[in-house]
């Protein structure tokens, strides 16, 4: 809280009313998608900007024609306090960011008129979640409610106005609503760790309980269906948004549960069964992509192996790094965004996805096609791509703790390349019918500064050493 | 006060060994009598009843209570609204039929009772503990056997249903099962949207014999009525046809047979 006494409007407020805001802006102005999306991006990339670059130590920001802005001012509702801190203001900063490359692929190909107001609305709710510092109880025992309320909203994302079932968005409910009530018992316990400090058992059913409920919202295999089919059924641009909001949050959720209740791991065995179950996810993204007919959800299961690894960073006993996950994440956004900069303009094209229908696509559009394929295959970690840096990292720390894990992971990811190696085969074959399809202007542009983008990160990851201490202090 | 003495009054006549047995077997009657009407009527039942139970046996305040049934009330409402207005988002074959269902049942509490976990809820007794593990194990029932965003849709409303009562009784003062009532509406709105952007989906079981090939029609095109089905894994019969139309059937199958393009060619 500030010391100083009220100094002007409080920042909090503020923010939330432009978020409300953009979003009523997304929606009235529809007609103009486009426009809204990339004044959007545009607006969402100054914030994170700014937010990151903040000076929490001078908490008052005086502009210049004497109003003072309370930057640490709590937002109280009911209880339930909403503060920007220095721990938190970096997560911000990466869902503002998040929200701004998501914005810019919606103006690449306006999918859904109501994208960019979904993508502020989603914001308010990711924002409130990370902003959310005191509550009646814990706050973490809340967060799987509101990841209940922000999966709920997200299924009008993933169905993105298309005329295809929605049942990937409702799936992707399960795992919070599984979650909520070990939360809830677990949080009862909480509250009585201080009435009984020195009964272990309290502390354990506690740990037990939390514990279950975080290795649900992880959703590791057999629970990642959600995320593959997803992949498939949705535009890349609203798949890419859901899926990364949702792990940053979860990422972040337990990151603060290990810091306040350290006893989650060190009482109970579920680092062990969640690192099983990271290795099992890995596993399993890579054999299922083998047989993958669909570039979108050969995506996904990259994408689920790069999940798989990332859960066992945090959490296999003698790995566990938050740096590294934290590498591995960033890493991830940049692979995954390549990746959908790629598909959207494939399937604008073509109209789908279906591996058979991208055959010799490649030929008429080579820079999207290459897109597609450097992105996925830096989710499996493959040389020469953004993610080769972070997966080599992870294998050789998890190498030293047990070769045949590192191996299994090994073989898994060269079960996806094959994937991809299949969908390389397709898309730069010959086809005896010309294509007369064209790649624009635009998607070229856009596919190349991707490209560039994952090429300098592949060769020279410690570019982001500096995001990356930053951003440590909210999850260390 | 009159409020709480209603929610009270309901929760006692459940508060007993009838009681729970009835909600028990309303929430197995849910996976085996596969009908949007009966899961709309016996979820709004089992909501209300649970909540009503938690308030005859732990008094949390009126005001909770009556959240936890408006919460209820209005999100069966949102999902029964969108069901009515387009049905074909609503009747969708279960991944079995009836004697599956109960045998999943059978298993699943037969599993349930050898096993025996001992799986205690602080404060709740343990026939409460038992009947919310149950509504429990029988919502995953209802997720897993069918994809359909109606069947979800309750499956995950009853699950949501279980922890706002636990919220309710567990962390009274934290104002959570508001938030898992408000997290309950906005479930359901998406479910309902889901329901309302199902396609029409036409097996060859459902349409005229000549269309073999399953076809997917917008939802606005068509929301078809079907006739209630109380068990719907078994063969639809179809209606007797009326003479005019078994006539025009007649002539539809004789025009496509190769014998009489053949026949039609000879005597060209």
């Amino acid at each position: 809280m500030n010391p100083i006494e009220p100094v002007g409007l409080p920042f909090l407020p503020l923010l939330f009313v432009f978020f409300i805001a953009a979003a009523s802006a997304g929606f009235l102005l529809g007609a103009w998608a486009r426009l809204v999306a990339i004044v959007g991006a545009g607006a969402a990339a100054v914030l994170a900007v700014w937010i990151w670059s903040l000076n929490m130590s001078l908490p008052i920001w005086i502009l210049p024609f004497g109003v003072n802005v309370d930057l640490e001012a709590p937002l109280v509702l009911s209880g339930y306090s909403l503060q920007l801190r220095a721990t938190n203001t970096p997560v911000l900063a990466a869902y503002l960011l998040l929200a701004a490359l998501a914005l810019l692929l919606g103006a690449l190909h306006t999918h859904d008129a109501l994208f960019p107001a979904q993508v502020w609305l989603l914001l308010t709710g990711y924002g409130a979640l990370t902003l959310l510092v005191n509550a009646p109880t814990t706050p973490i025992v809340i967060a799987p409610v509101l990841f209940i309320m922000l999966t709920a909203l997200s299924i009008y994302v993933l169905h993105g106005g298309r005329h295809k079932e929605v049942s990937a968005g409702l799936r992707l409910l399960t795992p919070p609503v599984l979650a909520t009530p070990l939360f809830l018992a677990g949080g009862w316990w909480l509250e009585q760790i201080p009435l009984n400090p020195q009964d272990l058992v309290v502390t354990q059913t506690a740990g037990t309980l939390i514990g279950l409920g975080i290795l649900v919202l992880l959703t590791p295999f057999p629970l990642h269906g959600a995320w593959s089919a997803s992949s498939e059924s949705s535009p890349p641009a609203a798949a890419l948004l859901v899926t990364l909001f949702y792990q940053l949050g979860v990422l972040y959720l337990v990151a603060q549960a290990l810091h306040l209740y350290p006893f989650i791991f060190r009482h109970t065995d579920w680092s062990v069964w969640m690192s099983a179950l990271g290795l099992l996810t890995a596993i399993w993204g890579g054999i299922a992509a083998i047989g993958a007919t669909h570039a979108g959800r050969l995506w996904g299961y990259a994408a689920i192996h790069d999940w798989g690894v990332i859960i066992l960073a945090m959490t296999a006993p003698g790995l566990q790094s938050w740096t590294l996950v934290l590498f591995l994440f960033a890493l991830r956004i940049i692979s995954m965004m390549t990746s959908a900069i790629g598909l959207i303009a494939l399937e604008r094209q073509v109209g789908s996805l279906e591996m058979q229908r991208l055959r010799a696509v490649g030929l008429r559009m080579p820079w999207s096609s290459a897109a597609v394929l450097l992105g996925g295959l830096g989710l499996v970690g493959f040389p020469l791509t953004a993610g080769f840096a972070g997966h080599w990292a992870a294998l050789q720390s998890l190498a030293l703790f047990d070769w045949r894990l590192a191996m299994a992971i090994l073989l898994a990811a060269v079960g996806a390349i094959l994937g991809f190696v299949r969908l390389a085969r397709l898309m730069f074959g010959m086809q005896d019918a010309p294509l007369t399809m064209r790649e624009s202007a635009l998607n070229v542009g856009t596919a190349l500064g991707a490209l560039i983008v994952t090429l300098i990160v592949a060769t020279s990851p410690q570019l982001l050493s500096a995001l990356l201490e930053r951003i440590l202090t909210a999850f260390g | 006060m009159a409020s709480s003495s209603i929610f009270v009054a309901v929760g006692a006549l459940l508060a007993n060994g009838p009681g729970i047995l009835l909600l028990s077997a309303l929430v197995a009657s849910l996976v085996l009598v596969w009908d949007w009407r009966w899961a709309l009527v016996g979820a709004a039942a089992i909501m209300l009843g649970v909540s009503s139970l938690a308030a005859a046996l732990h008094e949390p305040a009126p005001a909770v209570t009556a959240a936890q049934w408006l919460a209820a009330l209005i999100s069966l409402l949102l999902l029964g609204l969108s069901a009515y207005i387009h049905r074909p988002g609503a009747i969708a074959h279960p991944h079995g039929n009836w004697l599956l269902r109960s045998f999943a049942l059978g298993f699943l509490a037969g599993a349930w009772w050898m096993l025996d976990p001992g799986v205690a809820l602080p404060v709740f007794t343990r026939v409460e503990t038992d009947l919310l593990i149950w509504i429990g194990l029988c919502s995953a029932l209802l997720l897993s056997l069918s994809a359909a965003p109606f069947s979800s849709g309750i499956g995950l409303l009853l699950l949501a249903a279980v922890a706002q009562n636990i919220a309710a009784v567990l962390l009274p003062g934290s104002g959570l099962a508001v938030l898992v009532g408000i997290a309950q509406i906005l479930l359901a709105l998406g479910c309902a949207y889901a329901v309302l952007a199902q396609p029409v989906r036409t097996s060859r079981l459902q349409t005229a014999p000549a269309r073999k090939a399953e076809q997917v029609v917008e939802p606005a095109a068509a929301s078809q009525p079907r006739p209630l089905r109380l068990f719907p894994g078994r063969a639809i019969r179809s209606r007797t046809p009326s003479g005019i139309e078994e006539a025009a059937e007649t002539l539809k199958v004789a025009a496509s047979s190769p014998s009489v393009e053949v026949s039609a060619k000879e005597g060209v």
